[in-house]
């Protein structure tokens, strides 16, 4: 595979308690050696809980903020090294998607204004064609022409993420990173919204670097998976083998604390116990030992490096040998009568694009 | 209507006043629950859950809220009571958890001064009862060192101690009944895991009922016995929760069990409701659904359906129900 981007060694640590005379009482290691990369029409999946370090992450690949060390590779430039003239130019090429539609777009500016300016900032559409070209984006996203002298204040959650979408990919990017896409959405919208990155990503070969704290959405978009915990990953490799065959007793707990819309599901919950430690003071080791039922005492001392594990990908464990692989094989087992799946069909007919809207 | 319903929701109509006309958010929705059962209640928002909890509750400002409808519990219709009598039943025969603990916890007061209160308040008891009673409560959510804690302001607290904190102060009294509006949606994933197998402990140890509100089908399929799906302010389907996922009868319950995501086996393509639900203050006269329904024809967009019997247990207020005989003919 050729990597569109790739992310080498990323390394964020922000000082902390930078009083007045204490110029920095102490690092947040914020990402701590985070590595993957992304092919075209792939979907690289950052997933962990809240404070993991994952948005962290997808600023540092946008070059949002400075990484202390470490290297984003897109198309093989580094953009790290460029200039800050460069960098503007090869952000054409790697564009964001953030979680709160309701934040992420200017109020003062008009539809037709914040899709045009990405067009005149790159050069990419000659003024002429920018009208055409506008047309062109709405249409992809599911909105109506109508819509461009419209204010965000005028469309719903679903539609303002339609937007923010559009704006993504009015100057041609090959990447886009999404940020909890779906998260402020509800589940009829997010269908729609995933749904549409699908159609866009095959129909442009987008490479998408996902951020999300929701599995079954991440198992949904993602053709791999990287598992965060304090600033590292615990676990990544290919969607099938993270979510199939999980290794690391955290990837393991976590799969099994999602509700499963299965009524009378037996299977045995892992609930771990106390919280994700302060990333302040992450315990020394492996970070997941103080919650893992598994730690021994290497585990509190020594750093797992990751291995690479049976079916692809790596594993960060001490123990992942020793342990049984978790299957999820009765996930798959979700009730689905013939019926249902029929009046489901209904719902998306295969002649039309699912990206229509109403309104 | 069962004669041992704890709670009986009965023709419950709340609208508010707004600059565009009065909106309806609760329409004529009955339900009624027996003791000790978990009904789940579900839809996205904007369809009326947290409202007809709140309702229940006595906390539906007026104005600009209107409530209409009887809301019968342990026999005295909540509607009519004056504040006074209804703050007797809050927090001790009734009690609710919200989503969102920072906002509903006291930020100027410590967690035991919270608690305390609550018994206090409803059971008389002295300062160093109802200190012990609180501890011993913070206890039995699992709260670490719940003797320091007590004393601890809730922006010290992580957002699962919280929430903790706030089951605790609903079952300080051993209510009958427990509302949680989205007790989880605020945690992460394996806090929403503890929390959850904390109620579940909860419900086993204490027989409370509890009306769960949530937009996550997963948490009612592990949590409820019986399911309420609301749209747009009405009840459109009701159903045991096994009946409802493996049959739902009603084409909104069809589309969102087809729109999550599955953990399991990936499916090709979710299923996506076209359009938005409809606003409060501009509701079609036919089948509310009807705008984004794929089996909609005339007759669905003029007249509105009544909730009618399917089969046994399963309502549904769809003109093509039961929608296994729609299947058929889609399949022909």
């Amino acid at each position: 595979m050729s990597a569109v981007l790739e992310a080498v060694d990323l390394v964020k640590h922000f000082p902390t308690g930078s009083g007045f005379f204490e110029r920095s009482a102490g690092l947040v290691k914020a990402v701590d050696g985070v590595s993957f990369a992304v092919g075209a029409s792939e979907s690289f999946a950052i997933v962990g809980e809240s404070g993991c370090g994952k948005s962290t992450v997808a600023r540092l690949v946008l070059r949002l903020i400075e990484p202390t060390s470490g290297a984003v590779r897109l198309e093989g430039h580094d953009l790290i090294e460029l200039a800050p003239a460069e960098l503007r130019a090869a952000r054409r090429r790697l564009q964001i998607v953030f979680q709160d539609p309701y934040g992420s777009l200017n109020p003062r500016m008009t539809v037709s204004q914040m899709l045009t300016e990405p067009l005149a900032l790159h050069g990419v559409v000659p003024p002429a064609q920018r009208r055409e070209r506008l047309g062109e984006l709405l249409s992809l996203v599911g909105l109506r022409p109508e819509s461009a002298q419209r204010y965000p204040h005028e469309f719903s959650g679903g539609q303002r993420q339609r937007l923010a979408i559009a704006r993504a990919l009015a100057a041609g990017p090959r990447v886009i990173v999404c940020d909890e896409p779906v998260s402020a959405l509800d589940v009829s919208i997010q269908a729609q919204i995933l749904n549409l990155l699908a159609d866009l990503q095959q129909r442009f070969g987008l490479s998408y670097v996902i951020i999300s704290h929701d599995l079954a959405v991440v198992r949904h978009i993602a053709t791999s998976v990287g598992v965060m915990y304090l600033g590292r990953f615990v676990e990544s490799g290919p969607s099938e083998s993270v979510f199939g065959r999980p290794r690391h007793p955290y990837t393991q707990a976590l799969l099994s604390a999602v509700p499963v819309a299965t009524p009378g599901r037996t299977s045995s919950r892992i609930v771990l116990q106390g919280d994700v430690p302060s990333p302040l003071a992450p315990p020394p080791g492996c970070h997941f030992h103080p919650r893992c039922a598994h730690a021994l005492a290497r585990c509190r001392e020594e750093v797992p490096i990751a291995e690479p594990k049976p079916g692809g990908g790596t594993v960060a464990c001490h123990r992942w040998r020793d342990l049984e692989a978790w299957t999820t094989d009765e996930l798959a087992a979700q009730v689905s009568s013939a019926a249902l799946t029929r009046l489901q069909a209904a719902f998306t007919p295969l002649d039309r694009p699912a990206a229509s809207v109403a309104s | 209507m069962l004669l041992s319903a704890l709670l009986s929701v009965e023709d419950l109509r709340v609208s508010f006043a707004t600059d565009r006309g009065r909106a309806l958010a609760v329409d004529g929705v009955s339900f009624s629950l027996s003791a000790g059962e978990t009904l789940g209640i579900v839809g996205e928002s904007g369809c009326g859950k947290s409202v007809t909890a709140l309702s229940i509750m006595g906390l539906i400002p007026r104005p600009p809220g209107e409530t209409a409808g009887r809301v019968l519990f342990e026999g005295r219709d909540l509607l009519g009571l004056d504040a006074g009598a209804l703050s007797g039943i809050r927090g001790d025969r009734l009690a609710m958890v919200f989503q969102e603990p920072m906002t509903a916890l006291n930020p100027a007061f410590t967690v035991g001064a919270q608690l305390c209160e609550v018994l206090i308040r409803h059971r008389g008891a002295t300062r160093a009862e109802a200190r012990a009673a609180a501890i011993a409560m913070l206890k039995r959510v699992h709260i670490p060192a719940a003797e320091r804690r007590i004393d601890d302001y809730a922006h010290r607290l992580s957002g699962g101690m919280r929430q903790r904190v706030m089951i605790a102060m609903a079952l300080l009294c051993a209510p009958a009944l427990l509302l949680a509006d989205e007790p989880t949606t605020a945690l992460d994933v394996t806090i929403q895991a503890q929390v959850l197998a904390l109620m579940r402990e909860l419900r086993e140890e204490t027989g409370t009922a509890i009306m769960l509100i949530t937009h996550d089908l997963g948490i009612v399929a592990e949590m409820a016995d019986r399911v309420l799906v609301m749209y747009a302010g009405e009840v459109v389907e009701e159903a045991s929760v096994a009946a409802l996922f493996t049959m739902p009868q009603h084409p909104y319950t069809v589309g969102l069990l087809g729109a999550i995501p599955a953990l399991g086996a990936r499916k090709p393509r979710l299923t996506a409701i076209d359009g938005l639900v409809p606003s409060a203050t501009e509701i079609p006269s036919g089948c509310r659904f009807a705008a984004r329904c794929p089996f909609a024809d005339d007759r669905c967009r003029s007249e509105a359906p009544p909730l009618i019997i399917v089969h046994e247990g399963h309502a549904s207020r769809c003109w093509k129900a039961p929608l296994e005989q729609l299947a058929e003919q889609l399949a022909a």
